[in-house]
């Protein structure tokens, strides 16, 4: 059965990990999701790749493309320094003047096809202030590791595509109440999906079992609820810290919201395109 | 200039243009090409009110628009080099441009071309302390080559910055400076430039005296026009919660 279950309201795309990202109109859904997203990340001394779950001033920096990547020649990508200044991720000395506005010393690095980095997180403050036991029951802070593997060949967490509803946005609005600022942006997500008004709550668990189809051809597979953390909770551009959203999340939905998936045909997808529910 | 306007990107205008010297690649500083500041830059008009404003280029014995096609070559003339002028872009790429980067043909053109942070800020008092502690060198403030120069009267018993660091800078009524920290200084304060001589003793004295700091470099926490008179106020924590 196939169903309009909404249309695209927002895209974003990520150029490097962590970074905050850019907004647009169009994003080009590659097999191995968007093209250009994650294409960098901050890897320390160790080897490890940096997250914002670990250092939450890493949402002090944003990343775009000078223009639109495509599979195989990726474009420049420019980042925006707190305090103002633009470099390009290419130049010589790019890692040096991230580390001294770090004040930590870290290399950026591009994903290599071969890529099978951990990431680091702090057992500590991963979840906020939720105890890990209400997330993840099988480890205490103790035992919880301080690093976990990312998606092979890639700097992605976990799947290559996030996506979330505006539904469930509205739902955790209505948890924590009306002053919290539950904007997209927290999630980090590639796609967000404008629902009919008339559905709510998390409508993403009904549509696990299906597919999804975004405007003529890109197809969302195998999709899985996705694992909130501590970096929903951070300060980023002109949203205030919020420890509420993690908290209300945790209690409500088993601490996810919006859905982890990978691509089963790539394509163009757009604002305004339909998304329809193949189940 | 008597005005300027603030975005988070700095001084609207300021280093809009920079020199690439061909042979290696790289954007060129009067920090290794002390010659630099035989030459000058002004605008027309304000780039903040009229974009199309063009700037002078002044070479010791003649003037051109920067934009004049014969200026990388006068350039490279004056530099015996091969040099070209470049603008940074934060406007769309056309699709030439974007073909010529991606051929790897081209530079992608730079977005800005600060060394440090967007706004640097000097204070006179600093200035002054400096004289006294050199008193044979001319502690000009055009070495330093701060955006805002603020004149804080007759005090002068130190580096007046250092009790600015924890705090925020308001100039006029809305525009804020923020995220200060110390300039470190290099051997462009020691060149030569119009009226004012080589002497390396401006670095030493800063250097024995202050690690080589003067002055700071901030970014801009809240954007607008500032003109030259408008008052100047150090907001600290405890005033910013009052």
């Amino acid at each position: 059965m196939k169903s309009q279950v909404g249309i695209v309201r927002q895209l974003f795309r990520y150029p490097v990990k962590s970074m905050l990202g850019e907004s647009l109109d169009e994003l080009d859904v590659g097999e191995r999701g968007i093209v250009g997203d994650r294409a960098w990340a901050l890897r320390e001394q160790n080897g490890r790749i940096v997250t914002a779950k670990k250092w939450a001033n890493l949402l002090d920096f944003s990343a775009s493309y000078d223009f639109a990547p495509k599979t195989g020649a990726l474009a420049p990508v420019s980042i925006v320094l707190p305090g103002g200044r633009i470099i390009h991720a290419e130049d010589a000395d790019a890692s040096n003047v991230i580390s001294a506005k770090l004040d930590r010393k870290v290399t950026l690095d591009r994903a290599r096809t071969d890529e099978h980095s951990r990431a680091e997180i702090d057992p500590e403050t991963v979840f906020g202030d939720v105890g890990i036991e209400n997330i993840k029951p099988e480890f205490t802070r103790e035992t919880l590791p301080d690093s976990f593997a990312l998606s092979r060949g890639s700097f992605f967490d976990d799947s290559t595509i996030h996506f979330l509803t505006t539904a469930s946005l509205a739902r955790l609005r209505s948890l924590i109440g009306d002053d919290a600022r539950v904007d997209a942006r927290r999630f980090r997500p590639n796609i967000v999906i404008e629902t009919d008004p008339r559905m709510s709550g998390f409508v993403e668990d009904e549509w696990i079992a299906g597919s999804v189809l975004i405007g003529e051809t890109a197809t969302i597979v195998k999709m899985k609820p996705a694992l909130r953390c501590v970096m929903t909770t951070h300060r980023q551009a002109d949203l205030a810290r919020d420890l509420r959203i993690l908290r209300a999340v945790a209690q409500n939905h088993n601490a996810e919201l919006g859905i982890f998936a990978s691509v089963g045909a790539a394509g163009k997808v757009r604002v305004g395109d339909p998304v329809w529910l193949m189940i | 200039m008597n005005e300027a306007t603030l975005t988070e990107h700095g001084i609207v205008g300021d280093r809009m243009w920079a020199i690439r010297e061909l042979d290696r690649g790289g954007i060129m500083s009067a920090r290794t090409w002390p010659a630099m500041l035989r030459l000058g830059a002004s605008y027309q008009g304000d780039p903040a009110a009229d974009s199309a404003t063009r700037a002078r280029l002044e070479f010791p014995d003649r003037q051109l628009n920067v934009d004049d096609p014969a200026a990388s070559a006068l350039l490279s003339d004056f530099f015996r080099r091969d040099v070209r002028l470049e603008r940074i872009r934060r406007e769309r790429l056309t699709e030439e441009e974007i073909e010529a980067i991606t051929r790897g043909d081209a530079y992608p053109p730079r977005r800005d071309f600060f060394d440090e942070d967007v706004i640097h800020v000097i204070a006179s008092g600093t200035l002054e302390h400096l004289r006294g502690l050199c008193p044979g060198s001319d502690f000009d403030r055009r070495r330093f080559r701060a955006n805002i120069y603020v004149d804080t009267g007759a005090e002068a018993d130190g580096f007046i910055e250092d009790r600015w660091l924890s705090g925020v800078l308001e100039i006029g009524q809305n525009v804020r400076i923020s995220g200060l920290r110390p300039a470190i200084r290099c051997a462009m304060t020691t060149h030569p430039q119009s009226g004012l001589p080589h002497d390396v003793a401006i670095l030493r004295t800063a250097w024995q005296h202050h690690q080589a700091y003067v002055g700071i470099f901030a970014a801009v926490g809240a954007p607008g026009r500032i003109r030259v008179g408008d008052k100047v106020a150090l907001l600290t924590r405890d005033a910013d919660a009052a």
